[in-house]
């Protein structure tokens, strides 16, 4: 699961435009780098992460599960 | 996203969003118009007018109820279609509908011969320059330049044709080496754009750029002509500091890389000071507070670094010359270097204003940096440098997730996910059951996901079952460890007047009545394990 959020996380960097997108995109680039992530940050920044990575509202919470428990 | 366009007349206001919106048909028609500005053109901007832009923060609002600006910006006209263009990712509203109208209508024919004429180029000049883009049989005269004199007049060059295009573009100087900008102009077509980019790869406008006067207007900052002195003044930079910028240094690095490395570093160490600093000492050189910065005393203002970073830049080889620059001459400064052999001009903007994130966080995120600008860099030597000494320091320098988080936490948006507390609850204890995870590892992976806030805003207590003597009563070891043993722990949870009960040895969850956890309390089969944490409302027996 981690490798395919890196996937698309490089992805949508490689597709950004303006300077705000850019950055937003390097970070997460850099923070789905660590296999713990989403054991570090809050419920409420990762729910906002895999939102910014496209995912639906209704697919979050269970790939945050699956991130969290597994 | 909010824009507040404010036409350099300063009499209208646009705020695209909230306005346009809400304009009819006629009134965009009379925007449209009121943007196809005539004699606006900025030599030093670029594009057809320049504008204010801004974001403003939705969440603030100063006492007499008007907006708080985060930033702003001078954008020209193509900066503004650019940013208008970004807005139809998010496709949302009616008004995007409006918004692609307003950027269809501009006339860039009309723009380009009409608007444009100057003391330095006519009218003929600038339709010249429409028809090398539009037209291939044009294009191609122009190509072969020597033989086309007759059409483009023995008073300009190739290079003359291909700056002022670039200007027009709205790409300035500094972004003439760096295409990437222009990908996105929305008002060209993509044949335009190809002749564009094709004459930007075949004609060398570098010396065009660095001229006699490389510091110049035709850079993108001005140079800043009374701060070369206080560069080369007499005065030291502090020895720690500067041990820490040259010490690891790689002993292969070439020019290139060592102003890389000593950029990166210096981004890396330093701090932007808050702006009091300006306002106590102004920006004026001062050899006490040059010499006093440190890695301890790391905080600077954007004079201090430029003073600074080109005072070590020009300690480093006489091949390369740094100054201060300022852009469009205002107090704003940055530095600019010269490799005249190798024709390299680049501006390091450490303290970037135009952009929130700058290079000193950015360095100590190992971020991309925001402010290097390009001016000359045709073979792309310098970006490769970089590139390389960056990665080297990335590696070097590892960044805490932590801070990483944290930025990003600064980026996003304020607007919360709604957690369902009991949902999660039994997300849990189902995922747990399945690991057969109970008891104390039960009680750890709990507090871990409280933290982490997986339950939502709750509020917790531990208490314990069927109470003989209490854990404080005890005091031999023996009935201390016979008490633990048997303690039937579990944890009272409370969200939103919805009371649950955690049972550790068992895993499970319960959606539990106020009045009969109450009841337990009263009949004596359940005690809390530390009285000074209880759950308001539940009452202990005690």
């Amino acid at each position: 699961m981690m490798n395919e959020l890196r996937n698309i996380s490089k992805e949508m960097l490689n597709n950004c435009v303006t300077v705000e997108e850019r950055d937003k995109f390097g970070l997460i680039n850099r923070i789905l780098q660590d296999d713990k992530c989403f054991q570090k940050m809050k419920i409420q920044t990762a729910y906002k992460l895999l939102s910014d990575l496209g995912f639906k509202t209704e697919d979050i919470k269970k790939i945050y599960n699956d991130l969290i428990f597994n | 996203m909010n824009f507040i366009i404010v036409k350099d007349t300063g009499d209208i206001d646009y705020d695209i969003l909230n306005t346009i919106a809400h304009f009819s048909d006629e009134q965009i028609e009379q925007f449209i118009e009121s943007i196809k500005l005539k004699n606006r053109y900025n030599s030093v901007g670029g594009g057809w007018a320049k504008f204010r832009y801004s974001d403003y923060d939705e969440n603030m609002a100063l006492l007499d109820g008007s907006k708080v600006h985060n930033r702003i910006a001078s954008i020209s006209l193509s900066e503004f279609i650019e940013k208008i263009n970004n807005l139809f990712a998010f496709e949302e509203f009616d008004l995007i509908d409006k918004l692609k109208r307003v950027t269809s209508k501009i006339d860039v024919e009309k723009m380009f011969i009409d608007a444009l004429a100057n003391d330095k180029y006519n009218s003929n000049f600038y339709n010249i320059c429409f028809q090398i883009l539009k037209s291939g049989e044009t294009f191609d005269k122009f190509l072969n330049y020597d033989q086309n004199f007759e059409i483009f007049g023995e008073n300009f060059t190739q290079e003359d044709y291909v700056l002022e295009l670039s200007k027009i573009l709205g790409i300035t100087t500094s972004e003439i080496n760096n295409t990437n900008s222009i990908y996105n102009y929305p008002i060209l077509n993509q044949e335009m754009l190809n002749r564009y980019l094709e004459l930007r790869n075949i004609i060398n406008v570098d010396i065009k750029v660095l001229g006699d006067e490389p510091f110049g207007e035709e850079g993108c900052f001005a140079y800043y002509p009374s701060r070369q002195q206080e560069i080369d003044k007499d005065w030291q930079v502090n020895q720690k500091l500067l041990n820490y910028v040259m010490d690891d240094m790689k002993p292969d690095y070439t020019l290139l890389d060592k102003v890389c490395h000593i950029y990166i570093k210096l981004c890396y160490a330093l701090r932007y000071s808050n702006v009091y600093k300006v306002y106590e000492y102004g920006t004026d050189y001062m050899k006490e507070r040059q010499e006093a910065i440190s890695l301890d005393n790391n905080e600077v203002i954007c004079s201090e670094f430029a003073i600074l970073c080109a005072h070590i830049f020009n300690q480093l080889d006489d091949r390369l010359e740094a100054r201060c620059v300022a852009p469009d001459g205002w107090g704003h400064e940055a530095v600019g270097i010269l490799i005249r052999d190798k024709n390299i001009r680049i501006d390091f903007e450490a303290i970037n204003v135009n952009n929130g994130f700058n290079d000193l966080g950015r360095a100590k995120l190992g971020l991309p940096f925001a402010g290097i600008h390009y001016i000359c860099d045709r073979n792309n030597e310098f970006k490769e440098s970089f590139e390389k000494v960056y990665n080297n320091f990335r590696k070097e320098n590892k960044v805490e997730t932590g801070n990483l988080i944290s930025a990003y936490e600064q980026l996003v948006s304020q607007k919360d996910f709604v957690i369902d507390t009991s949902q999660n609850l039994t997300e849990f204890v189902e995922r747990m059951r399945i690991k057969n995870v109970i008891g104390n590892e039960l009680l750890n992976s709990f507090m871990f996901l409280e933290k982490i806030g997986y339950f939502g805003d709750i509020k917790y207590a531990f208490v314990g079952e069927d109470r003989k003597i209490t854990f404080t009563e005890r005091t031999d070891i023996e009935s201390l460890m016979k008490f633990l043993d048997g303690l039937e722990e579990n944890i009272i949870i409370c969200n939103d007047n919805n009371y649950y009960l955690l049972r550790l040895n068992d895993c499970q969850v319960y959606l539990m009545k106020k009045e009969a956890l109450n009841a337990l309390f009263d009949n004596d089969k359940m005690f809390y394990i530390d009285e000074d944490h209880t759950i308001e409302g539940i009452r202990s027996s005690r």
